[in-house]
């Protein structure tokens, strides 16, 4: 087995490889999938809609089985879903009993979680803070707007302090403004964590705007048809995103999704 | 008026009047679709007074009918005459058989979702548990509690156990049922993220499953409830020296028809009162329900 080749810490997909239904009728989500993604780095994940984006997503997250390959998290083959690869979902996915602050801790108050009292109460106050929601602490979600829920969201995953933190068009469901400021938001709650993020997404703008590199898959089956470097380093301002180069780089990867979804 | 104040009162929290011209009966749809929320004083005040209208017309047609002596003379007493026996039995050995009724009512409906609910989740939890005693219990829950009384009383004889067993029968049965599809149709998405929180499998029962359930074990309660004092009542009538059941029994023995009356007004009485409590105690509980999912 290859299996421990690497030294390298994130994660590593190799050769992933996923059909669903059996015989005749099965249809090929994903086939061939490689990729690296280097401890700290933030990757976005595009492909044109029905392709296997959040298929790779949940068999990195444990929920799917690949029939193929290898998913290795920090050297360590995924055998089902588990705290080093917190998700974020597209629906709001918090719990509607729990307050805010109850949310954020939810992890750190489970047995996989190793820590004291006092991290547990110093981690949760730090993501109420950051991520703004410390006015709403004792909230509860129904009283939330989508934008503030997925704030909830992002800050309960941070909180469990994953290997990799796993992001399912998080901001799909939000209008374009709350979209905005949630992107800014997550760009400076990482900038100060630096966390390993895979985000996937259907939107090019949203894909550049927050990764350093930018995965393009092709159509069903899907595969990595080219990953594209994006140079701005930590300048991640609301301006970027009308500079040339970055429409240059978005028109780009917009035809390569159109020319793989013939 | 109460209708006017209780529109007022619901729109005011958020600005917005849904219906400004609409009379009182649309009044009275607003505030009952906005009863989940914190709505007004007012609003509780104008629903509890459309209810007692509610009454006050069957009374009123009760006492035409007592008068106009429709089913021949002396057999339909007055509401008042009924009152009035209730008002004199409550000092007089009634209430004890309104506390017992009362008493077993609680209790074994207590005991039949005290035991329902951990096989419920059981059955909702685990696929092939619920395919191997799905039909089982269907089976059972389409006996009516009240055919077993013969039965009990022959294994059992007519003492508390028998009744006891009944109700619990009836609860178990209305509770396993809600709390098992209630289980079964948990959304996915919430037991995905314990899991990727580091939820292990019994803390996704007790942390995500249980709190999900709450809603749907207050709803088996109210239905228990309902069937617990038909039960009772059923079972009381077959064999019981005291409870309301039995009040009626005895008076209908000796042709007393006020004291049936004023037992048949107590029970509904007591079931009302305990349905509000229940919703009361609901309301509280699933405070966190979004009112768009109810």
């Amino acid at each position: 087995m290859t299996q421990h080749t690497t030294t390298r810490d994130g994660l590593s997909v190799r050769g992933v490889g996923k059909s669903f239904g059996s015989g005749g009728r099965a249809v090929s989500v994903l086939r061939d999938v490689d990729l690296e993604i280097a401890d700290g780095e933030f990757v976005a994940v595009v492909g044109p809609s029905g392709s296997g984006k959040s298929t790779l997503l949940n068999a990195i997250a444990g929920f799917v089985e690949p029939d193929d390959g290898e998913i290795l998290v920090n050297g360590e083959p995924v055998r089902g879903p588990g705290p080093s690869r917190c998700v974020v979902f597209q629906e709001y996915a918090i719990f509607p009993w729990l307050s805010v602050r109850k949310n954020i801790d939810f992890g750190t108050r489970l047995r996989a979680w190793r820590g004291s009292k006092q991290e547990r109460a110093r981690v949760t106050a730090r993501y109420l803070d950051m991520m703004g929601l410390a006015d709403f602490a004792d909230a509860l979600p129904k009283t939330l707007s989508g934008g503030m829920r997925q704030r909830v969201a992002i800050a309960r995953a941070y909180a469990v302090d994953p290997e990799i933190l796993l992001m399912d068009e998080p901001f799909a469901a939000l209008d374009a403004q709350t979209r905005e400021q949630m992107q800014e938001a997550l760009v400076d709650i990482n900038q100060r964590e630096r966390r390993t993020v895979l985000f996937v997404t259907h939107q090019v703008e949203e894909a550049i705007f927050l990764a350093d590199r930018v995965v393009v898959m092709s159509a069903r089956p899907a595969t990595v048809q080219e990953i594209v470097d994006v140079p701005w380093g930590d300048r991640r301002t609301h301006e970027i995103k009308t500079d040339p180069d970055f429409v240059r780089l978005r028109r780009r990867i917009e035809t390569l999704l159109r020319s793989s979804a013939h | 008026m109460t209708g006017a104040d209780a529109r007022t009162n619901t729109a005011a929290p958020d600005g917005t009047r849904t219906m400004p011209t609409e009379s009182a009966p649309a009044t009275g749809r607003t505030s009952r679709a906005r009863s989940g929320n914190r709505s007004g004083i007012g609003a509780m005040l104008g629903r509890m007074g459309l209810g007692a209208a509610g009454f006050a017309v069957v009374i009123a047609a009760w006492q035409l009918m007592a008068v106009g002596e429709i089913f021949g003379e002396g057999l339909l007493p007055t509401p008042v005459e009924v009152g009035r026996v209730i008002v004199d039995g409550l000092g007089d050995g009634l209430l004890d058989d309104l506390l017992i009724s009362f008493r077993r009512v609680l209790v074994g409906v207590g005991l039949g979702l005290a035991i329902a609910t951990p096989i419920g989740f059981v059955l909702g939890w685990f696929g092939i548990a619920r395919a191997m005693f799905n039909p089982l219990v269907n089976f059972l829950r389409a006996l009516p509690p009240i055919a077993l009384v013969p039965l009990v009383i022959v294994y059992f004889g007519i003492g508390e156990l028998s009744r006891g067993i009944v109700l619990v029968w009836a609860a178990f049965f209305a509770t396993i049922v809600i709390v098992y599809e209630g289980v079964a149709s948990l959304e996915e998405k919430y037991v995905r993220a314990a899991q990727t929180l580091g939820a292990n499998r019994f803390e996704i029962l007790t942390k995500v499953v249980f709190p999900l359930s709450v809603p749907h074990i207050m709803t088996a309660a109210r239905v228990s409830l309902g069937i617990g004092w038909a039960s009772l009542v059923a079972a009381e009538l077959v064999a019981a020296q005291q409870g309301l059941g039995a009040v009626i029994q005895n008076a209908s023995n000796f042709l007393d028809i006020p004291t049936v009356y004023a037992g048949i007004v107590l029970i509904g009485i007591s079931a009302l009162v305990m349905d509000v409590g229940i919703r009361m105690l609901s309301a509280y509980v699933v405070r966190w329900q979004d009112r768009g999912t109810r």
